[in-house]
């Protein structure tokens, strides 16, 4: 460990130097920032990776499963596993999305699972993103720059090579693809990630493309070449929301977006990753219901556990939350990201009286978790390494088979005294090692 | 049973050319339980292939995209329809949950509540809903202009004017707030004028169209064009392009029945 | 790789006008700033002059700080640098993460040098990595159209500078070969009678001078 911290200041030159950004909107204008590593990696063994693998991958497909028959039978909706409340009155579910088979059913190819792990070394999942989840690109090129500024710490650990996410991507890209080149849709420039989207179209040799390149004829989607000689596209890894996908479709007043594109899904003719309307399935009131789908699906017990977690909507958790509310952590599930996280013990009694009035008002707007208390890995602060918070992100492709990244992204919150580590609220990152012995 | 004749007319004038202008018309009646389709032809001006579009709801539009330049958009359907009282079963739960277009504020179920207690209990069948609809009859005025496509169910309420879409949006949110899943249909009535929208409420029998611009149940003089959980996703005509114009849209319709018809 | 929209051609081709405008300023710059030293301090009117720039500087100082490093002047090296930036980071997936670091270190160089006193010194890296980036380019871009528009950019500026800045016509016409080479094997649209007009012109030798606006007219009207 001690070369990466010696180096931390060339790894943090090279960083610079191949623009590892991410962009944030300051008093409306667009700043570019690098995004802070921190040299010391969170080491997973290969005993304990070896478990979150398969827990990941089961996870996945139980989720995939439940996407397919959402929008399709509903089977576990009739079955009365899970209320039509938390799927039909969620913004992320799409009724335009109804009937619609993704090529090889799958629904969400790119899944970022985020996990803590507890002082008790148990892991928790905290959240599941089905969309746009993003982050792959920082930890694979840190660690192809952590390789050239420190070898010798990779030399003695037997850490697994992480280099393979733009190969596990492009096979899952290829599996899909319907016939036509493979494309990277990125809203732009200005986008917090467009880092992450040039850098993955390069690594993949994809296209990047902006919503304006490409067009809709005869039920087919095209790639508008400068000389009249237009590329059919096979599949679309598209880092723009849903509600802008098509204007046609969803947002009639979008500016951007392929006018006609969703036709082209719903006729099987080109490849969404991941799938428009995966949000109902990574909703926090739907997190809930994870371990049931893994159950109703696979016919077995979830290996990986959710974090303790009440649900408003049911009258016992209900009044549970309400008579508890000083020691959990609330969420709103209309929000996304770090927002709309409320931690009883930060609030005053007025303001818990306010919280437990709205939670009386609008039930299926909240759940409400046990605060887990989890564990610091130390960072480099100047000359000391102080303990911080983390949490892992961790990448589940499914392709013709689900797999899990040997890596991840590892985030650390800035603030001493600070549990929420989403990078959209400062924060910075770690290189996960997954050690091959 | 009738059989109806249409004539479906849109023009769209922009105050500029405009290019790649991708539209969306839902102007050909679904073939339905309760509605045949006999005969129909649709032209577009300027003239493009069309495509027949199906989307998550069920609906079928024609679709097509006009590249070159133009300021004037024109559709024209024609065709006939064997109409009678339909009792539809594609029931979907997502009819039981507001949007933004039909979620209820304190008046709207203020007024939901008063119902109620003049009922003597909570709205469940078709008689509940009748009242329902009279009383939202007799206290909503009918008045072109006042409202927008873009006016949700509670602005529309507080004002108490409005038009069909009006209508039909303050009395969906209604249904809903009292437990009835309901829905947004598109359509044209026999007569002249423009295209109406109206309700249709969920019960053991099936989807029944209820009008509350007219205070009365559909009958077959109602002819279905598209559905959805509010007017977005209803919406006859949907388009898109590139540059910028004022639009300005007029539509006319005609339904008559076909005499001479057993 | 390689398949290209109408927008990235154009971010190819102002990429390399771009990253060119800075190298060959810069080095101008450098000619007219010994000069500027003792023999004559009002040097830089003439470079302004030559490059059509506005005489918005007061004095020697004023111009040598604003025209290496403001971001409000628009024909700043810094704001030149800047635009060479903006059209590159677009394209990453044609140019390569590798060569993009050099335009990427371009700018950091020339942001850094800003608060330097030794101005020659603090911006050499400059050309060393812009040397480097069309080096990179070479060995790296796949695609051999791609890599035509970008160098079509490039001599495109270059041959307007060398014109401008009153360069030998030996230069000159070395720079119009290489142009006229990767011309010919791109697919944007460009004006013929154009390019024949500024051929004939540069065909009477030194004489070019002579006609001088009509070159470079017929330079700017090609595409």
């Amino acid at each position: 460990m001690k070369e990466l911290v010696d180096h931390m200041e060339e790894i943090n030159r090279l960083m610079a130097r191949y623009g590892v950004k991410f962009g944030i909107y300051k008093h409306g204008e667009f700043h570019e920032q690098l995004f802070p590593f921190d040299p010391l990696p969170r080491v997973i063994t290969a005993e304990e990776f070896d478990y979150l693998e398969k827990g990941l991958a089961q996870r996945v497909d139980a989720l995939n499963c439940f996407l397919a028959d959402i929008y399709s039978d509903k089977k576990i909706v009739k079955d009365g596993v899970i209320p039509e409340d938390f799927i039909f009155s969620s913004k992320g579910y799409l009724p335009q999305c109804e009937g619609i088979v993704p090529p090889k059913k799958i629904y969400s190819h790119i899944s970022g699972i985020d996990l803590v792990q507890g002082k008790d070394r148990n892991w928790y999942i905290l959240e599941d993103n089905l969309r746009i989840p993003s982050g792959a690109s920082y930890p694979m090129i840190a660690r192809s720059l952590t390789r050239q500024a420190s070898p010798a710490a990779f030399a003695s650990n037997h850490v697994v090579d992480n280099r393979n996410y733009a190969d596990m991507l492009k096979a899952v890209l290829d599996a899909v693809n319907t016939g036509g080149i493979n494309v990277v849709l990125t809203p732009g420039r200005y986008n917090a990630a467009f880092f992450e989207h040039s850098y993955l179209a390069e690594q993949t040799d994809s296209i990047l493309a902006m919503p304006q390149d490409l067009f809709v004829e005869n039920n087919k989607l095209y790639y508008r070449r400068y000389d009249g000689r237009d590329e059919q596209v096979g599949v679309v890894y598209r880092r723009l929301s849903d509600e802008y996908l098509d204007p046609l479709c969803f947002l009639p007043e979008s500016l951007i977006g392929v006018p006609g594109i969703m036709d082209v899904y719903r006729s099987g003719n080109v490849a969404l990753v991941n799938a428009p309307g995966n949000g109902v399935a990574d909703d926090k009131g739907i997190y809930y219901f994870v371990p049931h789908m893994v159950k109703y699906y696979l016919g077995e017990e979830a290996i990986l556990h959710n974090a303790p977690t009440y649900l408003a909507f049911y009258e016992k958790d209900r009044k549970f939350i309400l008579d508890h509310l000083e020691r959990l952590v609330v969420k709103d599930v209309s929000e996304a990201g770090g927002y709309g996280v409320i931690f009883g013990s930060d609030l005053t009694k007025e303001k818990l009286e306010e919280l437990r009035q709205i939670i009386i008002h609008e039930p299926r707007r909240f759940i409400a978790q046990e605060v887990i208390d989890f564990i610091d890995l130390d960072i480099v602060e100047g000359d000391e390494w102080v303990p911080r918070k983390v949490d892992l992100r961790a990448f589940v492709l499914t392709g013709e088979t689900t797999k899990v990244w040997p890596s991840g992204l590892t985030r650390f919150s800035r603030n001493p005294d600070s549990f929420v580590v989403n990078s959209s609220q400062g924060g910075g990152f770690k290189d996960t090692w997954v050690l091959s012995r | 049973m009738k059989k109806l004749h249409f004539r479906y007319e849109m023009t769209l004038n922009l105050s500029q050319e405009v290019v790649d202008h991708h539209f969306l018309v839902h102007c050909r009646p679904m073939a339905s339980e309760g509605q045949g389709l006999i005969g129909f032809s649709c032209h577009v001006d300027p003239e493009v292939a069309l495509n027949y579009v199906t989307d998550g709801f069920g609906n079928q539009g024609l679709g097509g995209v006009i590249r070159t330049p133009h300021d004037r958009f024109h559709v024209t359907a024609e065709g006939e329809v064997d109409v009678r009282v339909y009792r539809m079963r594609d029931y979907h739960p997502m009819y039981r949950f507001q949007t933004p277009y039909t979620a209820p504020d304190e008046r709207m179920l203020d007024f939901l509540r008063e119902t109620e207690r003049m009922l003597r209990g909570p709205i469940r069948g078709l008689d509940e809903l009748n009242f329902l609809m009279g009383r939202l009859y007799g206290r909503f005025v009918y008045a072109p202009g006042v409202t927008t496509t873009r006016t949700t169910a509670a602005e529309a309420f507080a004002g108490g004017r409005g038009v069909c879409q009006d209508y039909a949006h303050v009395f969906i949110g209604l249904c809903r707030a009292a437990g009835i899943p309901a829905r947004y249909v598109a359509g044209m009535m026999t007569g002249e004028g423009a295209t109406h929208a109206w309700t249709e409420v969920w019960t053991e029998d099936g989807w029944i169209g209820m009008d509350p611009t007219n205070n009365r149940f559909t009958d077959d003089s109602y002819i279905r064009l598209a559905h959805g959980r509010d007017f977005a996703d209803g919406a006859v005509d949907k388009g898109c392009f590139v540059r910028f114009a004022i639009q300005t849209q007029q539509v006319y319709v005609k339904v008559e029945e076909v005499t001479g018809y057993a | 790789m390689g398949i290209i929209s109408l927008e990235k051609s154009d971010h190819l081709f102002w990429l390399g006008r771009y990253a060119e405008r800075v190298f060959t300023t810069l080095d101008t710059f450098f000619r007219y700033y010994d000069r500027m030293l003792d023999s004559d301090e009002k040097a830089y009117e003439t470079f302004c002059e030559r490059l059509n720039i506005p005489m918005v500087y007061e004095n020697k100082e004023h111009f040598i700080n604003t025209y290496l490093f403001s971001k409000n002047d628009p024909n700043s090296v810094h704001s030149n640098m800047l635009r060479a930036y903006d059209n590159a980071v677009v394209i990453r997936d044609e140019l390569s993460t590798k060569t993009l670091s050099y335009i990427q270190l371009t700018l950091d160089c020339i942001e850094q040098a800003a608060g330097s006193d030794a101005h020659a010194y603090a911006l050499q890296p400059v050309t060393d990595y812009l040397y480097a980036f069309w080096g990179c380019l070479d060995d790296h871009m796949e695609d051999e159209e791609c890599r035509n528009i970008i160098k079509t950019g490039r001599y495109l500026e270059r041959i307007d500078l060398y014109m401008r800045l009153g360069y030998e016509y030996k230069a000159i016409e070395k720079e119009h070969n290489k142009f006229l080479k990767c011309l010919h094997k791109i697919g944007i649209g460009y004006n013929l009678s154009e390019v024949d007009k500024l051929a004939e012109i540069l065909s009477l030798g030194e004489d070019w001078k002579t006609r001088y606006y009509e070159a470079i007219n017929a330079l700017w009207n090609i595409f």
